[in-house]
């Protein structure tokens, strides 16, 4: 790899300078030397520097040679077995290991920058989706909402038409009924009441609608424009404020994401990535200070 | 011609004796890579005695091929420690101050009385001394283990921990600076190495 950019940064003087002292120590092999031969034969000028280099070589190849002032054997009394090199085995492993979690680092930060990851960058687009979502929230509660008030009249021409079928107990649940199917608060409530008035046996039935005339009379005496048919739609009109009352809050003029929300959204993409990321992270550090302690030790 | 093979085997296995005759048989090579190195004979020893004492301890490390490179490597190595401890807290050794200005080297007439082929080759000598001091660390070691030692590039790019190309460049720039310098003694030099003619 450094001898690629090497090869790359070098001057052609340099290039030219390397070949002629590979020639001259005899490291030019087969073609390269032949053709470096050729050049010789024709270039006085090569021929002469080559000489030059030649001289230099020698004079440094006269240096006397030295002999070690003393011996440096050791004292076998003082140097025991020496330690197994567990080391030094370990080395090439450890180095392999180093790369390979620098390349999977590298590629867990990248997949930031790959379009449909959710990174965090992406979170800060939330609020617009969040708007976004909201705003279906608001048009299906509306939808509710004029679906309720549409409720009561509704049942008044059917009570018109069968007078003697339903009671006003009947009624109520009924337009409840309807009306909930928007407001999923009270689903579960009215479901459960329509279930116990179905499975009521048919005397326990007759009370329950006895008793229920009886409170429907009750509150027509306190309504002020007592019409006896009309009493469910105050109540279901009051119902749907509510289910809206429940969605509006969070679509107030600049809708703030719930925190379990955003974390949640958060959790889908991002969280993940960070912690692979976070784990390459610490595995590179600690793999990378063992190689290097290693490669110390390592002679 | 001893039988090195064994005496490693030996030695792995804790036998001193074994790798005292290793250390007879290498310690003027080494010592003088560390001489040429350090440019001081009393930290060519210490360099030396370092360099067999922790070839020692890792003697278990070596997995075979040339066991003279292995610790070439070991003394260039400590010696490369060596020199940037130097760098970090520079310090001046009295003695060597001393001799230089008593008796430089290269201006001593240490061969008055020699014939003249004997006093050029010292003068030589000398001159080739001043100009390998002036290289830079690792130009003056790759020259060193080529020129003095006889070493292939293979070889020094193993010793030196760095690829046949870097050896290439060194090598290189060493002899080119080597020349330049050698030019500038002139008449000093025998006539074959004047360089500049």
């Amino acid at each position: 790899m450094l001898d690629i950019l090497r090869s790359l940064t070098r001057t052609a003087e340099e290039k030219r300078q390397e070949e002629l002292n590979a020639y001259l120590d005899g490291e030019l092999q087969g073609r390269a030397r032949e053709q470096f031969e050729a050049r010789l034969a024709v270039d006085p000028a090569l021929r002469a520097e080559l000489a030059q280099l030649r001289a230099v070589k020698q004079g440094v190849a006269q240096l006397p040679r030295l002999r070690a002032p003393r011996n440096y054997t050791l004292d076998p009394a003082a140097y025991g077995r020496p330690a197994a090199a567990r080391g030094a085995s370990l080395y090439p492993a450890l180095r392999l290991a180093t790369v390979l979690t620098a390349f999977l680092l590298v590629l867990a930060f990248g997949l930031e920058i790959v379009p449909g990851t959710q990174t965090a960058g992406d979170t800060a687009e939330q609020p617009v989706a969040l708007v976004e979502t909201a705003t279906e929230e608001v048009a299906v509660e509306d939808a509710a909402e004029t679906t309720l008030m549409e409720a009561p009249a509704a049942p008044a021409p059917e009570e018109a038409e069968e007078p003697t079928a339903r009671t006003a107990a009947d009624e109520e649940v009924a337009v409840e009924g309807e009306a909930d199917m928007a407001g999923e608060a009270e689903i579960t409530a009215n479901a459960t009441l329509t279930e116990e008035t179905t499975l009521m046996a048919a005397p326990e039935l007759e009370m329950a609608q006895e008793e229920a005339a009886e409170e429907e009379s009750f509150d027509a005496t306190e309504m002020p424009a007592g019409e006896a048919g009309a009493p469910p739609a105050p109540e279901a009109t009051v119902v749907a404020e509510d289910a809206v009352a429940v969605a509006t809050p969070p679509l107030a003029p600049t809708p703030t994401p719930e925190p379990a929300d955003v974390a949640t959204r958060e959790g889908v993409g991002l969280e993940p990535l960070r912690v692979v990321q976070a784990l390459l992270g610490v595995a590179f550090v600690i793999l990378l200070t063992a190689t290097l302690l290693v490669r110390r030790q390592r002679i | 011609m001893i039988d090195e093979e064994k005496l490693i085997a030996r030695a792995q296995q804790g036998d001193v004796s074994a790798y005292n005759r290793l250390v007879l048989h290498y310690q003027d090579i080494v010592y003088n890579v560390a001489y040429r190195i350090m440019k001081d004979p009393a930290a060519a020893d210490d360099a030396a005695q370092d360099a067999f004492i922790s070839a020692y301890k890792a003697i278990n490390s070596f997995r075979g091929g040339n066991f003279k490179s292995w610790l070439l490597r070991i003394v260039t190595n400590g010696c490369y420690d060596e020199l940037r401890r130097r760098k970090r807290r520079p310090q001046s050794s009295l003695d060597e101050i001393t001799e230089e200005i008593e008796s430089p080297g290269f201006l001593a007439d240490k061969d008055a009385d020699a014939p003249e082929e004997v006093r050029e080759r010292v003068e030589l000598v000398d001159a080739v001394q001043r100009c390998l001091e002036e290289l830079p660390d690792d130009q003056r070691i790759a020259a060193v283990l080529c020129d003095v030692e006889g070493r292939e590039y293979q070889e020094i790019a193993e010793i030196m921990s760095v690829s046949i190309g870097t050896v290439k460049s060194r090598i290189s720039r060493a002899r080119s600076k080597l020349r330049d310098c050698l030019q500038g003694f002139g008449e000093l030099l025998p006539v074959q190495y004047r360089l500049n003619t």
